[in-house]
């Protein structure tokens, strides 16, 4: 491979396990161990141990640190509590998604943001040009691992090696500072699965012996390692936009379905609202579908999306086998005009094959439904 | 490390070959299994339809790819691995038995004389890493 690419702290271990290594926005990743289909299987019946440590890490500091974050991102940043998370947009001025990024109200004045690896420079540049002069900035990527355990034996396995913890009273997009095995961490109620599971912030030097604490732990409970290919199954399975794919600088959330985590209603101004209260007001020319192929070969990103009548009216952007289907499922944007269809067609080489119209997610979420 | 039986010939695009009088059997090997992963569906042609020599004849897609066969040798399909359509996993169950994909009989034996032999073979997917 490539001597350019960066590995994570868990690249020996992931060697250690027969991982098939891949190089992923900059970084050398595990795809798969046992299989992609084995891994997503497993992580829905028992649970998956994930290395995403590419995902960058960065910490914003200052007075009114919320008030002057919420002028680029599209959710309300005023009703997270401290300890609590948010999914969040950064937007340009057209309302396209610079990045989907988590924002954690991590203490007072201070938030922690996970951002996707291929857009941490992008994110960084973009932050720091508006917001660089008034607030403190570290870009914790490098010394950050990330370690998501994910599936419904997720919470016994931290009881198991930290039954100290009070798990159970954390909930979903929820997080908060604590140890595991005398290593600290910072465990996030939250996940790209749909399953119940928890994403564990590690000290890099510390990530490879909280990676086998739990992995031995979650292997008496059926739990496996899981690769890049499993974590995209899964993610498609719900209908999770992926950056690159459903999101991007040219797409806005509403084009993908994602209004729930754009307030354009209840925050009166940010980086592209403009843009958006506009195109919510003419209705988004292009709309993502969630697709059911009834056939056994898999529509892929690139592939062209037909009426019945054979006219092009979209694109696929993600596509996999879904194991919990039974079938191929895809997103595609399709143009306004027939974005109420029912049937489609994809082209999968020289054939049309038909596609079903259905609503998301695919499989239904085991996300923690919160107590209080 | 990738199985490579010995008796078989091989393609560098990692189908083998079994010839038996003028019948050569035809599927993809373990090293190629491996580096798909896991396999979802395979299209092959049906039974009297004529191959060519390094053309593609069939496709087989994984979650990760989707990658064409290539003919290693020219000929009329003489039968096809129906329960394969069915259940293309068996290619990474047992590619060189179950996960057989067509026999094929032979216009011209010599179309194997360029194949690699095992030993052959075994060094050219060392190379390919």
């Amino acid at each position: 491979m490539s001597e350019s690419l960066s590995r994570t702290p868990l690249y020996k271990n992931h060697l250690a396990l027969s991982a098939r290594m891949v190089p992923f926005a900059g970084y050398e990743m595990p795809v798969q161990y046992q299989g992609v289909i084995e891994e997503t299987k497993a992580c829905r019946k028992t649970g998956g141990l994930f290395d995403v440590s590419h995902m960058g890490q960065f910490v914003l500091k200052g007075k009114n640190v919320l008030p002057l974050l919420q002028e680029l991102v599209t959710n309300q940043l005023n009703k997270v509590a401290i300890g609590q998370a948010q999914y969040n947009f950064l937007c340009n001025e057209r309302g396209g998604v610079i990045d989907d990024i988590i924002v954690y109200h991590r203490a007072e004045n201070e938030v922690f943001l996970c951002v996707n690896a291929s857009n941490r420079k992008a994110d960084w540049d973009w932050l720091t040009s508006h917001l660089g002069a008034q607030l403190d900035f570290q870009d914790l990527s490098e010394q950050t691992a990330l370690i998501a355990i994910q599936g419904p034996e997720s919470q016994s396995v931290l009881m198991k090696i930290a039954p100290d913890g009070d798990w159970d009273r954390l909930n979903y997009y929820w997080a908060k500072e604590t140890s595991i095995c005398d290593i600290p961490v910072f465990v996030s109620r939250t996940g790209y699965t749909g399953e119940d599971g928890f994403e564990l912030y590690v000290p890099s030097e510390k990530a490879s012996e909280l990676w086998n604490a739990l992995l031995e732990e979650g292997k008496t409970r059926g739990i496996q390692p899981c690769g890049l290919g499993a974590r995209d199954s899964l993610r498609l399975e719900m209908g999770y936009p992926l950056h690159g794919h459903e999101l991007s600088p040219d797409i806005t959330p509403l084009q993908a379905g994602l209004t729930w985590a754009v307030k354009l209603d209840t925050v009166p101004q940010f980086i592209g609202r403009e843009a958006l209260l506009k195109e919510r007001s003419e209705g988004p020319q292009i709309q993502l579908k969630p697709l059911v192929i009834q056939d056994k070969r898999i529509a892929r990103q690139g592939y062209e999306i037909a009426n019945l009548n054979k006219q092009i009216v979209g694109t696929i952007t993600s596509g996999t086998f879904s194991p919990h289907c039974g079938s191929p499922i895809a997103l595609g944007f399709v143009q306004k005009e027939d974005s109420q269809n029912s049937q489609y067609l994809v082209k999968v080489r020289t054939d049309w094959i038909p596609a079903q119209s259905t609503s998301l997610p695919f499989v239904p979420s085991r996300v923690r439904k919160n107590t209080k | 490390m990738a199985s490579v039986p010995n008796g078989l010939r091989y393609t560098k695009e990692h189908e083998w070959v079994l010839m038996e009088d003028n019948i050569a059997t035809i599927g993809i090997t373990d090293f190629a299994q491996e580096s798909l992963g896991d396999v979802t569906y395979i299209q092959l042609p049906k039974e009297g339809e004529t191959i060519g020599k390094n053309d593609p004849f069939g496709v087989v897609e994984s979650v990760k790819a989707v990658s064409d066969l290539y003919a290693p040798v020219s000929g009329r399909v003489a039968e096809v691995n129906q329960p394969l359509l069915d259940a293309p996993e068996l290619v990474n169950q047992d590619p060189y038995t179950d996960g057989w994909m067509v026999k094929v009989e032979l216009k011209d034996i010599s179309d194997i004389e360029d194949l690699m032999e095992a030993k052959e073979y075994k060094e050219y997917i060392e190379e390919q890493g």
